[in-house]
């Protein structure tokens, strides 16, 4: 999980960052081409918007889990103020979908601030518990501002999307996707700035011995406090996309179960690697899609494979996959004595 | 500020007697919380598993109990079986599911992890067997117990509440005063060293998710005579039962009673004033940020 402590010990599991940029290039160019694609084969473009869209939304969430090691059950939060903000700007002081984007996800930031407060006060369960009923509150300001959140029934009647330069997004059109697309590859190409800048080796070092790196002289507080608030802001931006995708807002977006939904898709990919979360969203939501259409009750299907996947791959699909392709690395006697099954105790 | 005043005139216009009833109706909800936020609070001190399945347990608990109900006809019966039916879950779950994570460097989040699988599949399993209605059960102790001003007061409810507070007293008494106890409070503060001396720590781990697992499903079968019966019941008070356990602090006895007893108040009088029918749910969060800024442990918890 979070403190993946392998015997490699960094985030890219004997994947050089080299074979990542490719693989990244790979997927980049065939998600580009799916229109294309789609005319051949029968795939659904609705459904890859929607895993782009919860693609970026996992891997800012993992900015917080994977990175940092800060366990967070309150992204819906800023997953659904995201997508709110957007949708009242739009609606209510017909702002350009543009800017109404850019507020949208500057507010999920303005949110991230708070929670990261309460937050970052203590680790684990705690943490686990805080963050999930902070963001709850929004959850019942949505349900209770009838007015303006459209309550219990969402919030309908937003415009029609235009680009400011006059392009449609509507529907299921492919100007819509190459927009989702346009973004998610822009975010995605900021984290990867992020994790792979010095910024990024502290977050690491800050997951990995919190008290080393105060040692060698960080401020880890900062440190996760400030990767909190960058998840917030990807987070609300990935809301934003949402809300392009749905052109309509649903109340249950702000519920603690999208939380749970996002963690489950991080770690169905594993956190251990940069790619790890988009690549659980696209598993996961193509079985949702491929379930709900057989079995009419997917999710007990999925929360049983969640429950095995965390006891027999706690790393996760990608995490998994690479540990077994990996060329075995050969273990220094320090390394073996790291790698020595923990003696038991509890807190 | 004319509508401030017309405000407070309107709630001045409420009559004792529903202030009273309804404080009444509350303390029936603190029961529910104080009895689901105690089983969360043991478990959390003793396994450091924060049970995110606490509420699912809450509502299997009043579904299977539907069941006794059905097959022999008493209310009673079914609420008498109903921990067993509990203990044994847990019994399955715990040594099942959780154990395999004990050993584990990510233990905290690995538990969190499974138990929110199975709070997540287990509403759709429900949904599943039993359908998306709500079910109904039959009423026992239906007539009042007293009126004041033609205000009734349930027997049912007055039960309810003598039970809570009975179960509360047996189980501060099996935590104080037995041998049992004394070793799962040794076990909370130093689990490695009651191993050490000589205790099977994990006997008492299992003992404790099935006692947990037990009061959550009779707080179920409690409920359902008075509460809607449906697969999303334990969702939503799930969260509420962690806003009491993190006011109170994670792990202290008194704490989940006493902030089960101001949560259950604040959740019931709320939507008595005017305009303000959803505002408890906001001021409970708002109370626990608070607390939290203060006291990051809770009010009763160990720093």
């Amino acid at each position: 999980m979070a403190n993946e402590q392998s015997s490699t010990g960094n985030t890219e599991v004997g994947f050089g960052r080299r074979k990542t940029l490719g693989a990244v290039a790979i997927g980049a160019a065939l998600l580009i081409a799916l229109p294309l694609i789609a005319k051949v084969v029968p795939v659904s473009i609705p459904l890859f918007s929607e895993i782009l869209v919860f693609g970026l939304f996992a891997l800012s969430f993992n900015l917080a889990l994977g990175y940092t090691g800060v366990i967070s059950f309150g992204h819906a939060a800023f997953f659904g103020v995201g997508a709110y903000v957007t949708a009242i700007c739009l609606k209510f002081f017909q702002l350009p979908l543009e800017a109404s984007m850019l507020l949208g996800a500057l507010s999920a930031t303005a949110t991230g601030v708070i929670i990261a407060f309460l937050a970052l006060q203590s680790s684990g369960a705690y943490q686990a518990v805080i963050t999930l009923s902070m963001s709850m509150v929004f959850y019942y300001i949505a349900h209770m501002w009838i007015s303006v959140t459209g309550g219990h029934d969402g919030m309908t009647g937003i415009p029609v999307l235009n680009l400011s330069i006059g392009i449609p997004l509507t529907g299921a059109s492919a100007h819509k996707y190459y927009f989702i697309l346009a973004v998610f590859l822009l975010c995605v190409f900021l984290q990867w700035r992020i994790v792979n800048s010095p910024f990024g080796k502290v977050m690491e070092a800050a997951r990995e011995n919190d008290q080393r790196a105060q040692t060698c002289g960080y401020n880890t507080y900062w440190v996760k406090w400030s990767a909190f608030v960058l998840s917030a802001f990807f987070s609300g931006v990935a809301g934003t996309l949402l809300l392009v995708f749905l052109e309509f807002c649903d109340v249950y977006i702000l519920y603690w179960m999208t939380s749970g939904t996002v963690l489950v898709i991080t770690l169905f990919g594993g956190t251990g690697t940069f790619l790890g979360p988009f690549i659980g969203a696209l598993v996961f939501l193509a079985m949702k899609d491929g379930l709900s259409r057989h079995i009419e009750h997917w999710e007990v299907v999925t929360g049983f494979l969640f429950v095995a996947l965390v006891l027999f791959l706690p790393k996760g699909i990608m995490g998994s996959l690479l540990t077994a392709l990996a060329p075995k690395p050969k273990e220094s006697s320090l390394e073996v004595a790291a790698n020595l099954p923990e003696e038991e105790s509890k807190p | 500020m004319d509508s401030i005043l017309e405000w407070f005139n309107l709630v001045g216009a409420i009559p004792l007697s529903v202030w009273l009833q309804q404080m009444y109706l509350g303390l029936v909800n603190s029961s529910i919380f104080v009895l689901l936020a105690l089983g969360l609070t043991i478990i959390f001190g003793l396994l450091g598993i924060m049970n995110f399945a606490h509420g699912a347990f809450y509502m299997l608990g009043a579904y299977v109990g539907w069941v006794f109900l059905r097959l022999t006809g008493s209310f009673w019966v079914a609420l008498a079986i109903i921990p067993f039916v509990g203990a044994g879950m847990g019994f399955l779950v715990e040594s099942y599911l959780l154990r395999p994570t004990y050993n584990r460097k990510e233990s905290e989040f690995l538990g969190i992890l499974v138990t929110f699988g199975l709070g997540f599949a287990a509403p759709d399993l429900v949904r599943w067997i039993f359908g998306n209605l709500g079910l109904p059960y039959l009423k026992p102790l239906a007539e009042p117990l007293f009126m004041i001003g033609g205000v009734a007061f349930s027997q049912y409810r007055f039960f309810l509440i003598l039970i809570t507070v009975l179960l509360a007293s047996a189980l501060w008494w099996l935590l104080q005063r037995t041998d049992l106890g004394m070793i799962i409070r040794a076990g909370t503060t130093n689990s490695l060293m009651v191993e050490v001396l000589g205790t099977d720590i994990r006997k008492i781990w299992t003992f404790t998710f099935c006692l947990g697992l037990a009061i959550a499903s009779f707080a179920g079968v409690l409920v359902g005579p008075i509460l809607a019966v449906q697969p999303t019941m334990g969702g939503e008070i799930l969260i509420q039962c962690f806003i009491v356990v993190i006011i109170g602090g994670l792990g202290s006895f008194w704490g989940a009673i006493i902030s089960g007893l101001l949560v259950g108040q604040i959740l019931t009088l709320f939507p008595l004033l005017p305009h303000c029918s959803q505002l408890g749910e906001i001021v409970i969060f708002v109370v626990a940020a608070v607390v939290l800024l203060t006291r990051p442990r809770g009010l009763f918890g160990l720093e």
